[in-house]
């Protein structure tokens, strides 16, 4: 069955039902900009970033609630208007898409430079608005497809890391990894529930090991998806599980790489075969 | 193939596809720097073993002690990301001493030091952090205090040793 306009149409649909479910996610829980209040900044070791930094646009953010609101604005309301104007107008859309891209790079590097959370779970922000700027549906057919491939690439990446950098090699592993990231939270709360089987994992090294292990095993799993698109069903659930494990083992909310699941939600459709919009 | 789909479809989208193809290896392959939207998702990949001595951040507001219990991970986050920024504002400076500019002096961009290094000003930050976690928090701080202490991991537990820093002293 070929990729059709609906086709598109829907995509975009969940893009933004996907974005703007993420951004009331983010506000209960204080995580806009104007609510993150940032101060000062870690400098990372990215080019890119340091590029940006030169204009100095991100000293300029620093107790400027004016900046907040207006950044958090601009980052948040293009999505809805690019979908206003894809129905309405495609070529102010594909405009609109280019702006969202500079802009979400500017948020995006910006606000990962403040004590906020960390850049690579924002990659979608960053690659679908390329998805968005396509003139025709054939572009948009392949940049989906090539999107797919990142995404089975980012987290299969996640296990050869692990591979190459021995974490693998060291049944100690997840023990030092939760001791690591809960430090805080086990000495202010070593006696409830959730202190109590942090500790209780930490000292089965064997067992934490395992879910280390397992944690490898899930993500290599997605290599299988470049040689098929049998098994992307399962890939969907396999995310989801390695979701809510991030959540439940480290407290790491990863919400942000969602929109990839759109991707293996639409492999089955195959090139489409006109350009003519319906 | 779907790299030949693409070739016959647009030779310029095939090409820049194999150039982000190539990008993104090349990060991989280099280690150490990143450009992003180039990333290593490499979090958590190298070998990490159980320490003896772990530094701890303790946040006490109102003489009490926070628990991570009592806070969502966001919450918990929020508390204690910005401490653990400004504890590590010298490695930031030092990453602009010793990498930024040489490496964008490479590519002949100048650069300017009041884009990337920070004053360690201890009183501005306090009077912000204590503004901040009453928001935080949703409730008034009259006494907010910060330190580093070390802890024994020993007998399965993390244990409290008498070896403290104080937040002041921890960005110089």
């Amino acid at each position: 069955m070929p990729l059709t306009h609906q086709n598109r149409l829907t995509i975009t649909v969940w893009y933004c039902i996907i974005f703007y479910a993420l951004m009331v996610y983010k506000w209960t829980n204080g995580q806009w900009l104007y609510q993150l209040k940032p101060h000062l900044y870690n400098t990372r070791f990215d080019i890119s970033t340091w590029v940006l930094m030169k204009t100095g646009i991100h000293t300029w953010l620093l107790d400027n609630l004016t900046g907040w609101l207006f950044f958090d604005a601009a980052f948040y309301f293009l999505p809805l208007l690019y979908l206003i104007f894809y129905k309405k107008k495609e070529i102010v859309a594909i405009v609109l898409a280019a702006v969202m891209l500079l802009v979400n790079f500017i948020y995006i590097t910006c606000y990962t430079l403040y004590p906020a959370s960390s850049i690579e779970s924002f990659i979608p922000w960053l690659v679908f608005p390329f998805l968005f700027m396509s003139a025709t549906l054939d572009r948009f057919y392949f940049i989906l497809h090539g999107l797919r491939y990142f995404f089975l690439f980012l987290i299969a990446s996640a296990a050869l890391w692990k591979i190459v950098q021995y974490g693998i090699f060291n049944t100690q592993e997840m023990s030092g990894i939760l001791l690591v990231q809960h430090k805080e939270y086990l000495v202010s709360s070593p006696d409830d529930w959730y202190g109590s089987f942090v500790y209780w994992l930490i000292s089965h090294s064997r067992v934490s090991y395992l879910l280390y292990l397992a944690a490898v095993v899930v993500e290599i799993t997605f290599l299988v998806g470049f040689f098929t698109k049998k098994y992307d069903r399962l890939f969907i659930a396999l995310f989801v599980l390695f979701l809510v494990m991030d959540v439940l083992i480290m407290r790491i909310p990863y919400m942000e790489l969602t929109p990839f699941v759109l991707t293996l939600v639409y492999s089955k459709y195959g090139e489409p075969t006109t350009t003519v919009k319906s | 193939m779907f790299i030949s789909q693409v070739y016959k479809h647009s030779k310029w989208l095939c090409a820049a596809m194999i150039l982000f193809v190539l990008l993104q290896l090349f990060i991989n392959v280099k280690r150490g720097i990143v450009a992003t939207p180039f990333f290593h998702y490499g979090m958590y990949s190298h070998s990490i073993k159980i320490e003896r001595r772990y530094e701890v951040l303790e946040v006490k507001v109102n003489e009490k002690l926070l628990k991570g219990s009592d806070f969502t991970p966001h919450q918990w986050d929020k508390i204690l990301l910005p401490l653990n920024f400004y504890s590590h504002l010298h490695v930031s400076n030092g990453l602009y001493k010793s990498e930024v500019k040489r490496l964008l002096g490479k590519l002949h961009i100048s650069t300017r030091d009041q884009d990337f290094l920070q004053q360690c000003d201890f009183d501005s930050f306090e009077k912000w952090y204590n503004n901040y976690l009453k928001n935080v928090l949703n409730q008034p701080t009259y006494y907010c205090h910060v330190q580093l202490r070390f802890y024994q991991y020993k007998d399965a537990r993390l244990m409290p040793t008498d070896s403290v820093t104080n937040l002041a002293q921890l960005c110089h």
